[in-house]
């Protein structure tokens, strides 16, 4: 399967909007895009974040077991820090500060932000559709998300993945 | 044989996708038979570029593995 114009066609469903959860619809999507296949990403539920103005993702270690607990610089940074769920739950500020020293782990890593691949993503025109349903359950309004950004609904989306080679679900 | 390199891509330090992606950036700007030489230091980037020379048709001219980098030159079909 593919467009009119013999590329190929990735179509995501993007329904989380956690920061590490955020990478995966961006990272395929821009990847896809570099190899000139069509990619449209349908943001819906807890995805729908990531198409505001101002990205605020965050990370929580909280139910997530596999997530390593590492520092990402000094004496600690390849030690893994075993850290109970009863210490992640209850001491204030902890998410804040798992997302913190996830961001500066990507950074020192050269993995880019989800604000810059965000960016390439409309660089190569990628369609971002904002689920309608979403926004008014939530009470979002258009002028959330980014200009670029396109609202429609399940039809919307479906219409395009009619024709995908490539189908997922984040 | 030596080639002709009208742009040089620093991506090292850069982890999947953003070797293949500043690739496309950068090839949309050339003709087609310019040469852009990528220097990328991890085997992810390694293999993410032959796939995308696979799937996009353009060519890999040239790999040169030095001690700390390698250097591909990539033709725009």
């Amino acid at each position: 399967m593919s467009d009119q114009n013999g590329r190929r066609r990735l179509a995501i469903i993007a329904s989380k909007g956690t920061l590490d959860w955020a990478y995966p619809p961006f990272i395929l999507a821009t990847a896809a895009g570099a190899m000139n296949w069509e990619v449209a990403i349908f943001f819906t539920f807890y995805g729908l974040p990531l198409l505001k103005k101002r990205l605020d993702a965050s990370v929580s270690p909280l139910g997530n077991p596999a997530m390593p607990m590492k520092m990402p610089f000094g004496p600690l940074e390849k030690i893994e820090l075993p850290v109970p769920n009863l210490i992640m739950s209850n001491v204030p500020g902890f998410q804040q500060m798992a997302t913190a020293l996830m961001k500066k782990t990507f950074k020192k890593k050269g993995v880019a932000t989800i604000e810059e691949l965000r960016h390439m993503a409309v660089e190569m025109d990628v369609r971002l559709i904002g689920c309608q349903m979403t926004m008014d359950v939530f009470g979002f309004k258009r002028e959330d998300f980014i200009d670029e950004a396109e609202i429609g609904g399940a039809a919307t989306f479906l219409e395009f993945a009619a024709d995908a080679n490539v189908s997922l679900f984040i | 044989m030596e080639w002709v390199v009208s742009r040089r891509l620093d991506c090292r330090w850069m982890y999947t996708p953003l070797a293949v992606v500043h690739l496309h950036f950068t090839l949309r700007e050339l003709h087609p038979g310019e040469v852009v030489e990528l220097l990328i230091n991890n085997e992810e980037s390694y293999a993410d570029v032959h796939s995308w020379s696979r799937m996009t048709g353009n060519s890999i001219l040239q790999e040169r593995r030095k001690e700390s980098h390698m250097s591909i030159l990539v033709q725009k079909t």
